[in-house]
């Protein structure tokens, strides 16, 4: 069996992005390469058109997506989770490394608002890259915004880096077009 | 050392800045340019800071009509970049080149290259080769050379050269350079003069016996090309020697005076014991009054005890002093490690990479716009007059910087600051490559260093 560690538990935070109709006004290239590599995800159907549009809108996905992309030998699943109503608990990501190279990030995120769910999946991708960068996150607990969802050592861990990037990627998704008020992931 | 070392594509990008002479927060004179690894990237300033060195794939000049490594300079006054890595004809290279270091006015660039067009003679170099371009003439020198300009038999790198251009300093396994070589193909630190085109050996102990064994790397020089730092697992003094007879030796630093030949010992631990742990990176500031580097060593000679992680240390060579540089706020151990330190012309500057967060403020800036919460690593410069840390890298910017920084290089005021980062451009700069930032900061109250504000810190025109 391939040791798994469950990263974090996010979105604890309310979103406050600014909600500003606008043009999108991305390059065609940019987002079209970023769709191109998210097909390289296994991605549940249902959230497949949320993935598309985060493609479309937010820049910082988009970065996230080629990164992510780019690791040979990574498999990346992003599926809806069962996280209880009125838990803080929306989403987790569920890494297995073998030889000490990412193998699988497994991503669960609660359906909900679109807007909540570009929140939660940015926000768990900003996971995988800490990881990615080498972050060794049991270290930095307690310091520079790391810190565990529970009161023992084997709680979940939380940073506010992927919490601050999750709330990036929505405000870009938000500005880059109101018509996204209509979408809601079930 | 892995050959090629560093670099991938390198784009170039220019921005409008503010003026340097702003004051508030750091202004910024930015070039960004992609490429190479974090930390491992080859940028280099010039004195006054006008000039950066770098290595590309890319092809940013039309001269560059190859698909390897390339040297560029990049001239920040008029936002020229040039390809360096030419033929004294000036054409292309057939090899890559890495590691390039600037003369203190530019004029001159070091570098190591496999092209067989940049060396003297016909064939394909074994090894990667020193060379020395003056970009005012073309002219190309070759410093890795045994007698009758033979190429060096063994590999050859890490250039790093003089104020004025004469001397070169660097590493090499070749044994044909200054016969005889006793350790063979183990690495030596040279010292390569272009006032009569003699290489010498100076890793070796006091009195120019070269050791049997260990090999020496990395060198660093001042700028009157007198003091030559370098690590090394040789036998050099007697506390290495004892340490060499171990299983593993231990690496240390040393510091060469090229007019004495005497070897000095930098990485001295306490009640004359030996050093737990190795020293390296090294760096010497160009008035040869200063010398950096890294160490794991928990016992080294300093106020204090030393942090287990990677720390930065700094010595006085006239006082003889060693303290700890890389500290916390509050003048303690830092919460991470430190790395690839640079100096400014006097040393009070220390530029350098790391990831701790607590350098610059106790609690890592939390609540502030400083917070420091990216859990990778960001450049610092330290002030080493006052012990106080400030973070460079996005530290002028109006979002976090999510993204490693590394590479730092300082200018001889300490005021401009060189470094890679992987942190985007711009949204449409999709790739996790590196590009180079170069930061203006505002002089420190009281500095003395002149102020970069004459033409070197003009905004950039677009190219």
């Amino acid at each position: 069996m391939l040791p798994a560690v469950v990263l974090a538990l996010g979105m604890i935070t309310s979103l406050a992005p600014p909600w500003l109709p606008a043009e999108t006004g991305m390059p065609a290239a940019p987002a079209a390469r970023c769709e191109a590599l998210a097909a390289r995800l296994r991605v549940a159907p249902r959230l497949k058109p949320v993935v598309a549009d985060m493609c479309r809108r937010a820049p910082t996905f988009r970065r996230q997506i080629v990164r992510l992309t780019q690791q040979a030998g990574l498999a990346i699943t992003v599926e809806p989770g069962d996280f209880p109503i009125g838990g803080r608990a929306r989403a987790s990501t569920a890494i297995a490394r073998v030889d000490g190279g990412l193998r699988t990030a497994d991503v669960l995120v609660r359906p909900g608002d679109s807007l909540a769910v570009v929140e939660l999946i940015g926000h768990e991708f900003e996971h995988i890259l800490e990881q990615l960068d080498g972050v060794d996150l049991a270290a930095w607990v307690g310091h520079n915004g790391v810190h565990r969802v529970g009161g023992d050592d084997s709680a979940p861990i939380e940073t506010e880096r992927a919490q601050q990037v999750g709330r990036l990627v929505a405000s870009e998704y938000a500005a880059a077009g109101a018509e996204t008020t209509a979408l809601r992931v079930r | 050392m892995p050959w090629p070392l560093v670099a991938l594509a390198w784009v170039v990008w220019l921005q409008t800045s503010t003026s340097p002479c702003d004051t508030g927060r750091p202004a910024v004179a930015r070039q960004a340019l992609t490429g190479s690894v974090p930390g491992t990237a080859s940028v280099d300033l010039s004195a006054d800071g006008r000039y950066a060195a770098f290595i590309s794939l890319a092809r940013l000049d039309p001269a560059d009509e190859n698909a390897v490594d390339d040297v560029y300079v990049l001239d920040r006054v008029s936002g020229r970049v040039g390809l360096e890595s030419l033929t004294a004809e000036g054409r292309a290279s057939n090899g890559s080149s890495e590691h390039p270091r600037l003369s203190g006015d530019g004029r001159f660039v070091v570098f190591a290259t496999i092209a067989s067009n940049l060396l003297p003679g016909s064939g394909d170099p074994r090894w990667p080769q020193v060379v020395r371009r003056d970009r005012v003439t073309g002219t190309l020198v070759l410093v890795s050379h045994g007698p009758g300009q033979q190429l060096a038999d063994g590999w050859s790198g890490d250039p790093e050269i003089s104020e004025d251009g004469r001397y070169v300093a660097f590493d090499s396994r070749a044994t044909n350079l200054a016969a005889p070589d006793g350790n063979g193909s183990a690495s030596d630190v040279y010292l390569f003069d272009a006032m009569d085109g003699s290489v010498r050996r100076v890793s070796v102990a006091s009195g120019g016996v070269q050791p049997a064994s260990g090999d020496s790397t990395a060198p660093a020089i001042s700028g009157d090309g007198r003091r030559v730092v370098f690590t090394s697992t040789a036998p050099l003094d007697t506390v290495s020697v004892n340490l060499a007879r171990g299983a593993a030796p231990v690496r240390l630093v040393f510091l060469h005076d090229a007019v004495t030949g005497t070897t000095r010992r930098i990485s001295t631990a306490k009640d004359g014991r030996a050093p737990n742990g190795p020293s390296y990176f090294p760096t010497i500031s160009a008035d040869g009054r200063r010398v950096a580097f890294v160490s794991t060593a928990t016992n080294l000679a300093i106020d204090g005890r030393s942090p287990r992680q990677e720390s930065l240390y700094l010595f006085d060579v006239e006082g003889g002093r060693l303290r700890l540089a890389s500290r916390s706020a509050t003048g303690g151990a830092p919460d991470g490690y430190s790395r690839h330190p640079a100096l400014s012309r006097d040393g009070r500057y220390l530029a350098f990479s790391s990831n701790a967060s607590n350098l610059e403020c106790a609690d890592g800036c939390a609540g502030t716009d400083r917070a420091d919460l990216n859990l990778v690593s960001d450049v610092y410069r330290v002030d080493t007059a006052t012990g106080a840390a400030a973070r460079v890298s996005g530290a002028s910017a109006r979002e976090p910087w999510w993204n490693a920084s590394a590479g730092a290089s300082i200018d001889d005021s300490g005021r401009v600051v060189a470094f890679s980062s992987r942190q985007p451009i711009d949204e449409d700069d999709l790739d996790h490559d590196d590009d180079l930032y170069v930061e203006v900061l505002p002089a420190a109250a009281g500095d003395m260093a002149a102020a970069p504000c004459g033409p070197d810190s003009r905004a950039n025109p677009p190219r």
